[in-house]
């Protein structure tokens, strides 16, 4: 283990310490390494991860010196070179390169599991607004129209009508890159509306046995603008309810080739069912592996990179101190101004709390998940649902935005 | 500047180019010299780049601390020559006497 090295491309969390706390070597890829991150690592290189053909050369020159034993990232946008890199060096433990392609692109997964007729969703592709009418027959609105490829909710629309859904399409096909310089698929995806409950479904799968290991329930704001607003785990499900969204994510996950990953399964519970709204093959983000931790003890994050050696759930060192329930709520700002919260607040029950604004600073009204003004984590015991704490800790932080004209 | 003058130009880049990247030393002794001059000279995009070098050649961390330690030793000593000199060459005062 001494001499073996792991592939890290353009980590966003703590994948670095990862590897290193199971004893492993590094090598990171990013376009940009900063001077203390050189010395994190063992081998730092710097290129651009978009220029996939001499990425791949490099992995190969340093294969001839090295033993790299696997690639790993929790970067949504390089997971699919993480798996082209892992597959050329023919790594023995990967998720394939077409299944990480069918969790990034959505009309892919879209294709793949209406072929499969799993949780089958309507759904057209077009790459302007010409010939709508005749593309929409046969759908109903209200529709979802949104890019293939991109993430963090960015440029998805509901849709009422077909003259919403031609501005919609101006506005997508103006985006011609995403954040890190990829290129925006042209095809956009117009499908129908999901009404219903969210939840996130927490798996891991090991030589194509799925594993669930647990459903969180979202709270999210009202279209249009669809702001997580919080995370409950476990989301509180009937039997038949949990059975249905199981059943569903195992088939997703099967249908799409998905294998040694750790994946995090967007699902809305619909009055058809439940229905897949996106398959991402890393662990979710906003603190849910925080919350999976603090209940089951499992943590997703090691578990993630565990997988891309061979390793299962039973590799883990699990939490010695478990509770029966955990949530995440996120404030908001409900209009634009100065913010204002009790920053003394304290209470026993919260776990974790973050503010990413200034007491007094001047704020943009939320209309995005990467607007939100901080958060907290609390955890439930045997009498009260965390949920139920979260709520009531919410209101004693006082949190208020006063608009210029009130101040 | 130099830029100004296309033929100038060229020589430098043929120079800099053979001497960084061709002639007859090792590739680790090569980045010792960058580390040492680009520390001195304080150039800490240099400096970037020649440590990411030494750590793709295999210099630990110590490696390259010890490598930066003597480019301020060296420059410190220089320091500490010129003071002591003015110390021993100032004129002693004579009110006293």
């Amino acid at each position: 283990m001494e001499n073996q090295y792991v592939i890290l491309v353009s980590p966003r969390d703590n994948e670095v310490q990862l590897v290193q706390e199971q004893g492993y070597k590094t090598i990171l890829l990013r376009k940009e390494i900063s001077f203390d991150e050189i010395f994190d690592v063992d081998m730092p290189v710097e290129m651009d991860l978009n220029d996939e053909e001499v990425v791949l050369e490099k992995c190969l020159e340093l294969a001839k010196q090295l033993d790299i034993i696997s690639v790993f990232t929790m970067n949504e946008y390089r997971i699919p070179l993480a798996s082209k890199i892992s597959e050329m060096l023919k790594l023995k433990y990967q998720l394939p390169y077409e299944a990480s392609l069918s969790c990034r692109n959505k009309k892919m997964a879209r294709q793949k599991l209406n072929e499969a007729g799993v949780g089958e969703v309507q759904y057209r592709l077009v790459t302007s607004e010409a010939n709508l009418e005749s593309q929409l027959q046969g759908m109903d609105f209200p529709l979802i129209v949104k890019p293939s490829n991109d993430s963090g909710s960015k440029n998805v629309y509901l849709c009422q009508n077909e003259s919403e859904i031609s501005t919609a399409i101006k506005h997508i096909v103006q985006s011609k890159k995403n954040i890190v310089g990829q290129n925006i698929d042209t095809d956009i995806l117009i499908e129908e509306f999901l009404g219903g409950p969210e939840f996130s479904i927490e798996s891991v799968t090991v030589n194509g046995q799925t594993t669930i290991i647990g459903i969180t329930k979202k709270l999210v704001t009202p279209y249009p603008l669809s702001i997580e607003v919080g995370h409950d785990f476990p989301a509180n499900l009937n039997a038949n309810e949990e059975k249905e969204i199981r059943r569903l994510v195992e088939q997703s996950l099967a249908a799409l080739g998905v294998d040694f990953a750790v994946t995090h399964t967007e699902v809305k519970l619909t009055n058809k069912g439940p229905r897949i709204v996106e398959v991402n093959a890393r662990p979710g983000g906003d603190e849910i592996p925080h919350l999976v931790k603090a209940v089951t003890g499992i943590d997703l994050k090691s578990l993630a990179f565990l997988v891309t050696l061979g390793k299962g759930i039973d590799s883990l060192d699990f939490s010695s101190s478990t509770v029966p329930s955990a949530s995440i709520r996120f404030l908001l700002a409900n209009q634009e101004g100065k913010v204002s919260f009790n920053e003394q607040f304290q209470s026993d029950c919260i776990k974790e709390q973050k503010w990413y604004v200034k007491n007094g600073e001047s704020v943009k009204r939320t209309e995005s998940n990467f607007t939100r003004l901080g958060h907290f984590i609390v955890y439930g015991d045997e009498d009260t649902p965390s949920c139920s704490i979260a709520d009531s800790i919410e209101k004693e932080l006082s949190l208020t935005i006063k608009n210029p004209l009130e101040i | 500047m130099l830029a100004l003058n296309q033929k100038l130009n060229s020589y430098f880049e043929t120079f800099f180019t053979e001497a960084v990247e061709g002639g007859t030393l090792p590739e680790r002794e090569k980045v010792v010299a960058i580390l040492t001059s680009a520390t001195l000279l304080n150039d800490q995009a240099t400096l970037k780049n020649a440590v990411l070098t030494a750590k793709q050649l295999g210099f630990t961390k110590e490696e390259i601390g010890q490598i930066t330690a003597i480019a301020i030793a060296v420059n410190s000593q220089k320091l500490k020559d010129q003071v002591e000199l003015k110390v021993e060459s100032k004129p002693s005062s004579t009110c006293c006497q």
